[in-house]
């Protein structure tokens, strides 16, 4: 292929329609200071279309041509078609540095949803490319993170959230995106407990017949989130069990009622009942710890009284199953 | 046959020393305009196939493992004697639930052809005097494919070899017609997974409707074999006890008490990275919705407790308002469970000895057997 070097003003490029670009974000600081420096050293790839020249390569140095009010730019102009001239920025964008999970969102949504490649051809071609597993469950988890606005992604991006917890965002309405963002921004959840909530709300949501966005609100999740009356730490417990509580009431209940006749055993210093998977099996288990031989005489001695305690067989009859 | 577009796959790939095996002879004269390949060894198969759209792609292999093993069951239940074979593995229909989505990390369809070693390893693993029960169903429909595979024309006219096998064929299809074909050998039975075909349609994508399934039940009853039924997994929908009940209804309307050896009965359940994949694959799913679930000893959330024995007390009560010494058991259920809805263990139940008595040392999978729990 015969690509011709020009330089050309940056008014005849077309931007109205930046088809083929997915680097995110717009624009890089280090390139920025480069590009002030010494000018733009590596040229656009622009294809002719009539008088003017159709990007296809090279949208950042393009933005911050623009916004350092340049007025020509270095192109090669190539007569290749928008599929190669992909493959072409891939493969030079890829040789620098790996792609961001916006920019692989984005690329995949252009493939698929822009230039309407088979699915399958974008699973076997393009997806070792972007260091994925050629797998159809891959594309479906990382395409959505293209719907996020970008004010979305320029605040995930700036609060370094990992990868997998804003691939997890897929799993919620896109009008909770800012809620769930700001939880994540804010109260700082691992992977597990942050699927977790969003697991739940949606459960929540689909069983009360309303969306996400209100179960959000009903909980007040907003104001949780931004709240500064607790640590962060403790915002995050507080969100988790209101939704537990919501999600699963009959559980919660039998927890909350353990729990208070625990409290009302009044158990000896170095004493912790617990009754693991609650209701499976009607055992408590007890853990002791003891500094002196004294010590253990003195819990022996309490835990015969405690042996009598009515609030003990209440746990018991709860365990059993039989609620009321 | 089946209501939804039949399963075709698009290519077969073949284990280089499966190719001369006569029941991959037999398959391959069934798909003439198929591309095929054969390749050297099943880790090849496996690497080869990852890039493709493998739900379309039908392997066949020379199974060096196992294809007999007992029923996994899991750790704190009580559990049936049952062992699987494993000669096909996947499905053409797709449950939310189904544990292959997170089980089988090919997607393939994959068949055992050598048949023989089946047979063999068959052999030695009765014991002569108990009556071992074995299903095929485990990581597959076990009929699902017999449009495709008749596999049960390799299995059924040997079974009379195995007097002291039972063994059990387990489907959401309704493809019979090649059992049909046979007169009932004693030691045969036909079985069928049952939900409301509400739940059918919201949870078990391409699987045959509830009525055509009761109709392939009534058509092998009318050959002679004797049936059973799964209520597996029960799913506590808002109005599940009226689902449930018309389930039943429907079922004693077209099956006699006197045909049916075994009724199961399991709620939902699931590892926790099931239900990941799950909602991955079904994002509009609403089963993880209902009801409360609690993890169990076995790392599976269950529902909770009360609800679960609620459930079962309903379902167990309509099945024996029909069948009032119906051969009910549960299928990964504690020891708790069975006395609180059964008063007893299932060793001291008389109405399913035949599914717990036969290997009385090993009936229990993960916990030791405390017949006063
Ligand atoms: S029929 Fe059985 S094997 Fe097939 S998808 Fe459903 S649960 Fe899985
Ligand atoms: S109870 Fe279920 S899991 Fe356990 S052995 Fe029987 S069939 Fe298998």
């Amino acid at each position: 292929m015969i690509c011709t070097f020009a330089v050309i003003s940056i008014k005849s490029l077309l931007q109205e329609h930046p088809l083929l670009c997915y680097s995110f974000p717009p624009t890089d600081p280090l390139l920025e200071t480069s590009i002030s420096e010494f000018g733009i050293m590596s040229p656009l790839l622009v294809r002719k279309s009539g008088d003017a020249y159709f990007v296809l390569s090279g949208f950042r140095r393009l933005n911050i041509a623009l916004k350092l009010n340049l007025k020509e730019i270095p192109v090669l102009i190539c007569d290749m078609d928008n599929v190669t001239a992909l493959r072409c920025s891939l493969s030079e964008n890829t040789s620098r540095r790996p792609l961001n999970i916006f920019e692989k969102a984005a690329l995949l949504d252009i493939l698929l949803n822009v230039l309407t490649l088979p699915e399958q051809t974008v699973i076997r071609d393009y997806l070792p490319l972007l260091g994925l597993n050629t797998h159809r469950s891959v594309v479906d988890k990382i395409v959505p993170v293209n719907k996020l606005s970008v004010q979305q992604k320029t605040s995930l991006y700036h609060a370094g959230i990992e990868e997998d917890k804003i691939l997890s965002l897929r799993l919620a309405d896109s009008d909770t995106y800012d809620t769930f963002i700001a939880l994540l921004i804010h109260l700082k959840p691992g992977i597990n407990k942050f699927n977790q909530i969003i697991e739940l709300v949606t459960e929540i949501s689909r069983r009360d017949k309303k969306s996400m966005r209100t179960i959000c609100d009903e909980l007040k999740f907003d104001e949780l989130i931004h709240s500064e009356d607790h640590p962060a730490s403790q915002r995050l417990n507080m969100l988790r069990m209101a939704l537990q509580d919501r999600r699963n009431p009959a559980v919660s209940a039998t927890e909350n009622y353990i729990s208070a006749k625990l409290h009302a055993l009044k158990l000896p210093a170095g004493v912790r009942l617990s009754t693991p998977n609650l209701c499976e099996n009607t055992n408590i288990t007890m853990d002791i710890s003891i500094k002196s031989p004294e010590s253990l005489k003195q819990i022996a001695e309490k835990l015969a009284v405690m042996s009598d305690n009515p609030a003990l067989s209440d746990i018991f009859n709860c365990l059993k199953g039989d609620l009321s | 046959m089946m209501h939804k577009t039949l399963y075709m796959p698009d290519r077969i790939i073949i284990e280089q020393s499966a190719l001369s095996l006569p029941y991959t002879q037999k398959i391959l004269g069934k798909f003439a305009n198929i591309p095929i390949e054969t390749v050297g060894r099943i880790h090849d198969i496996k690497k080869y196939s990852s890039n493709e759209s493998p739900e379309n792609v039908v392997l066949i292999t020379n199974y060096k493992g196992s294809l007999i093993k007992k029923c996994p069951g899991s750790s704190g239940v009580l559990c049936c004697n049952y062992y699987v074979a494993n000669l096909i593995n996947g499905c053409p229909f797709a449950c939310e639930y189904c544990i292959l989505q997170d089980y089988l990390n090919c997607g393939c369809v994959m068949v055992c052809s050598n048949i023989a070693t089946f047979f063999e390893e068959l052999r030695q693993v009765v014991k002569p005097g108990y009556i071992l029960r074995l299903g095929t169903g485990e990581l597959a429909d076990s009929l699902a494919f017999d449009y495709l595979f008749d596999l049960t024309d390799e299995l059924i006219p040997r079974m009379h070899e195995f007097p002291d096998v039972i063994l059990e064929l387990k489907t959401k299809s309704d493809c019979v017609k090649n059992i049909l074909k046979y007169d009932a050998p004693g030691n045969i039975v036909i079985a069928w997974s049952l939900n409301p075909q509400e739940l059918i349609d919201r949870y078990e994508h391409n699987a045959t409707p509830l009525r055509n399934r009761l109709n392939a039940a009534i058509s092998v009853v009318s050959k002679g074999y004797k049936t059973a039924f799964h209520f597996d997994p029960i799913i506590l929908v808002p109005g599940w006890e009226k689902l449930y009940k018309q389930v039943i209804d429907e079922l004693f309307a077209s099956v006699a008490p006197e045909h049916i050896s075994w009724i199961s009965l399991g709620g939902l359940r699931f590892m926790p990275s099931l239900k990941r994949v799950s909602m991955d694959r079904f994002p509009q799913t609403d089963m993880f919705s209902y009801g409360e679930f609690v993890m169990c000893k076995d790392g599976k959330f269950r529902y909770f407790y009360p609800m679960r024995r609620d459930m079962y007390r309903t379902v167990a009560g309509y099945i024996h308002e029909y069948y009032p010494s119906a051969p009910v058991y549960f299928c990964m259920e504690s020891p708790k469970m069975w006395n609180d809805v059964f008063g007893a263990l299932p060793t001291r139940i008389s109405d399913i000895s035949h599914v717990y008595d036969p290997y009385p040392y090993d009936a229990i999978c993960g916990t030791k057997f405390q017949d006063g729990n």
